[in-house]
């Protein structure tokens, strides 16, 4: 769901360009900004004059946001109200080519048409078809992408003005009611049967209309329209005569619209409501099923398309550029890495050959000092055993081996005083233990012997105890 | 170019697939290299915090280690070390009463800047002798170790003990 939408009217006439942004959110529809811009000195006035100065684009198309719509001047387009006996949208549409292509004098396929419904009923409708001629259309476009703006809505410019004056309240909706509209010496007019709107009418330029014959000439132009009015829908009283007007109106243009109408003229100032630029962009912004819109297919085709590979590329620069800056950043932080191993590989390499001499001095220092150990030596093993030694107990054999054991052989009288000798060797602090202790008695010479051996445990010394 | 929704959705889809594939290809192997460079810097990292400790050691260890080798005595190349030793040994015993009946020196050892030489003796005499001359070598401090000892009552004579033991020699050779 979109948070809002833009859309930007853009509106011209033979003085001024003019435009509007309107931005359409959950608060509702508020006016961004606008402007206008005089056309250039003289330019309709040259010899193949553009459709549109297209030149003053280049200073405003900054603020322009949105969908861009601009609006047709009634003189570019053929109108004509049509009464259809259906609503379906397809059907209407069909109606209104065929009705279309029977009108104009130029063939259906130079045309670019289309309708807005005014009035519908369970199957009746009441339709404005509007068509403009498609080099007209195409020229406008061509002027527009020239200046890199992309055309997305045509409108009717009389549409945007019969839209202000809903807007603003200023339609009187009993009885047939004319409303005149002069903006910048172009005169349209709307005439509108119970608030819906019958006959939309270019009356073409007038630029002097302050003389008598030209107001003369309005008048018939007026009276004309009223008639063929009347033979489609009948001879209405006309209740009011509404005059919008930019331009002071002249009494005698009034005295003779109210002879001809036996109504009185009421004058509106045009600039009273607000610009037309306003009502494009309003009409765009609440479109309606049954809208205007004469931007041939192929254009908002060719938008659609260049809207999506806009935004295919940008995503796929972005998914490009994320990558990169992915694969950059894992190779910075890989070569960061890398060389802070490094670094510190070159450290350790510093303190690794001053250690391992210091570990090696080490390794030697214990050695030297096992070795030096003499707490069990032979001569301490002597000693130990000759403490431990009872009376009575002779020693016949003694055997000693570093970091082994000690092994003894002996005899005694007394196979007591053996038991006691180990005992006593089994409880001495110099020998972790004793083993394999055979006592055997035997009588020799009518006196007893006890003969035994007996081995005793030293603490295990590495084989390379000795440096 | 025309180009729909779909597949433009399909196209960024297929960019990325192949954008992660070239990942996986370029960084596969990097992140084992990564993971073994990471280990290999904690490695070294608790290895130069040991070889800080041990430096910091270093000094002690120097010095006791230098102590320890002054007790051993020191011979030149030109000195016939066995005859030496065996000289000295014999001149033991002979102090202590001691008979030494047969000496044989083994072959010589090197550990590091020590120089072992083993001696096996064979011997007899009183038991005091053997004490005392055991004492006297012990005294000596790291020059000499008894590794082997046999000793037994002489059947023949009251009072004599003999047997064997093995004499093990340690120094340094200098200049």
């Amino acid at each position: 769901m979109m948070l809002f939408s833009h859309t930007t009217g853009i509106h011209y006439t033979d003085e001024t360009v003019e435009w509007a942004v309107l931005r359409k959110s959950r608060k509702g529809l508020e006016k961004l900004r606008e402007g206008s811009l005089p056309v250039p000195a003289g330019f309709f006035q040259q010899e193949n004059a553009p459709l549109f100065p297209a030149g003053v684009l280049a200073d405003i198309r900054k603020n322009f946001r949105g969908i861009v719509t601009v609006s047709l001047p009634s003189s570019q387009l053929l109108m004509r109200m049509l009464e259809l006996p259906s609503t379906d949208p397809e059907e209407l549409k069909g109606m209104v080519g065929l009705q279309m292509d029977q009108i104009s004098p130029f063939p259906v396929d130079q045309l670019t048409v289309s309708y807005e419904v005014l009035r519908q009923t369970e199957n009746h409708s009441r339709v404005l078809a509007v068509a403009a001629q498609r080099k007209t259309v195409d020229a406008l476009g061509d002027l527009f992408k020239a200046q890199n703006v992309y055309i997305r809505s045509l409108d009717a410019e009389v549409l945007a003005w019969w839209s202000l004056l809903i807007a603003h309240g200023q339609v009187l909706c009993q009885g047939r009611v004319m409303l005149i509209l002069e903006e910048h010496t172009e005169f349209s007019m709307i005439v509108v049967d119970e608030g819906v709107p019958v006959c939309f009418r270019s009356l073409e330029l007038f630029h002097n209309f302050t003389d008598e014959t030209v107001m003369r000439e309005i008048v018939d132009e007026v009276s004309y329209t009223l008639l063929s009015l009347e033979t489609e829908y009948g001879r209405r009283e006309i209740t009011g005569v509404l005059f919008w007007s930019e331009s002071e109106i002249p009494p005698l243009l009034c005295d003779l619209l109210r002879e001809k109408c036996g109504t009185e003229v009421v004058l509106h100032d045009l600039r009273s409501i607000p610009p037309v630029s306003e009502g494009l962009a309003l009409r765009t912004i609440e479109r309606r099923l049954h809208h205007v819109e004469l931007v041939p297919r192929e254009w908002i085709d060719l938008q659609r398309r260049k809207r999506l590979m806009k935004a295919a590329t940008i995503a796929s620069t972005a998914v490009l550029s994320v990558w990169l800056a992915a694969i950059a950043v894992a190779g910075a932080v890989f070569s960061i890495e890398q060389a802070s191993c490094n670094r510190v590989r070159r450290e350790a390499a510093k303190y690794e050959g001053p250690a391992r001499a210091a570990q090696t001095a080490r390794e030697e220092m214990l050695a030297l000092e096992k070795y030096a150990d003499r707490s069990h030596s032979a001569l301490e093993c002597l000693r130990e055993i000759s403490a431990a030694l009872p009376d009575g107990v002779e020693i016949n054999s003694f055997t000693y081996k570093k970091g082994e054991a000690v092994s003894l052989r002996g005899s005694s009288g007394r196979a007591e005083a053996v038991y006691d000798f180990f005992q006593k060797l089994g409880a001495s602090g110099i020998f972790e233990g004793v083993k394999d202790q055979p006592v055997s008695t035997r009588t020799v010479k009518d006196r007893r012997v006890s003969t035994f051996s007996i081995t005793a445990d030293l603490p295990k010394t590495k084989p390379e105890g000795k440096p | 170019m025309k180009l729909s929704k779909r597949e433009m959705l399909l196209g960024l889809i297929t960019l990325t697939a192949i954008l992660l594939g070239l990942t996986y290809w370029l960084a596969g192997s990097r992140i084992a290299a990564q993971r073994r460079i990471k280990a290999d810097k904690i490695r070294l990292l608790h290895q130069i915090e040991l070889h800080k400790r041990i430096l910091t050691e270093k000094e002690s260890w120097f010095s006791r280690l230098e102590e320890l080798q002054k007790q051993l005595p020191v011979y030149n190349d030109k000195t016939a070390i066995t005859a030496e030793l065996l000289k000295l040994i014999k001149r033991t015993a002979d102090e202590h009463g001691l008979d030494l009946v047969r000496t044989q020196p083994y072959r010589e050892e090197q550990a590091g800047a020590l120089y072992e030489l083993g001696v096996n003796c064979n011997w007899e005499g009183k038991l005091e002798s053997l004490v005392h001359f055991l004492y006297d070598l012990q005294k000596q401090g790291l020059r000499f170790d008894i590794l082997q000892l046999n000793a037994q009552p002489d059947a023949q004579r009251d009072r004599i003990l003999k047997g064997s033991m093995t004499i093990d020699c340690a120094y340094r050779k200098g200049e």
